[in-house]
């Protein structure tokens, strides 16, 4: 088994925001609105933050396979604000000793974590 | 815009079921999500990250309207299986559990989702919110 994700990439323009805010009805004004965004405590536009756990989602499947994710609990926390114009990487690793729990998080092109947690595969399903 | 009033904090009730939300994963649905992630294209399968899209709309439609500015703080996703193309999903939204941390007020909202042929739960999350003042 792959013991480090291939990492998946994606650049955050406020287009895809507004099409992420589509696709999910989540029309939340600190997302598509950059008046409010601006005198809100975030103070600007930031994405959706489950728009990058797709990079996350992509990095497993790509790493170790689409049935891998049938069975997969994954558990994260958004630690930092996606920012238009951020180009946000999901990756992974094995955690040491383990042999099915990897560490996974989103960076941002400065190498912040915007995402951390973990994804643990549970054993196969007896068929 | 809806007359609703907000739902607000004080609204959520720790283990209240506030009802189940309908969404089927049909072509048209993971074509919108492409527009996002052009790459996501595996034949017949459902992007995974379309997982949050299930489980963010029942709760907004569920608990809403919200006070504008609220914040994901957490997700949890528990998969048992991934939904199918073609497939027509059940979600539940239940109020887990309040508090108010720093001043902070956050809520954890736990969702279940089942194949509304079968019953079978396919996936369990659950979503972390700071709930806007």
């Amino acid at each position: 088994m792959e013991t480090t994700l291939k990492p998946s990439s994606k650049h955050v323009d406020f287009q895809s925001i507004l099409n992420y805010a589509d696709v999910t009805n989540d029309y939340n004004p600190v997302h598509v609105d950059k008046e409010f965004a601006s005198k809100s405590p975030m103070g600007g536009v930031i994405a959706h933050g489950t728009m990058s756990v797709a990079l996350i989602w992509q990095a497993l499947k790509n790493s170790l396979g689409v049935q891998a994710l049938d069975r997969v609990h994954l558990d994260i926390r958004f630690v930092r604000p996606v920012r238009i114009d951020d180009t946000v990487t999901g990756g992974g690793k094995l955690q040491e000793g383990s042999s099915n729990i990897f560490d996974v998080w989103v960076k941002n092109q400065n190498d912040q974590d915007v995402i951390l947690g973990t994804a643990t595969l549970r054993a196969c399903h007896p068929t | 815009m809806s007359d609703k009033p907000l739902f607000t904090y004080d609204h959520y009730e720790p283990g209240k079921v506030y009802g189940v939300k309908e969404f089927t994963v049909d072509e048209a649905v993971v074509a919108k999500w492409r527009t996002v992630y052009p790459g996501d294209n595996d034949p017949g399968v459902m992007p995974a990250g379309m997982l949050a899209m299930i489980v963010v709309d029942a709760v907004l439609t569920h608990n809403a309207p919200r006070p504008p500015g609220g914040v994901h703080g957490g997700q949890t996703f528990d998969v048992n299986r991934m939904p199918r193309i073609g497939e027509t999903l059940l979600t539940e939204v239940k109020c887990l559990d309040k508090e108010i941390k720093k001043n902070r007020k956050w809520v954890r909202a736990l969702t279940t989702t089942r194949s509304k042929d079968t019953g079978e739960v396919v996936l369990t999350g659950i979503m972390t919110t700071l709930v806007a003042q």
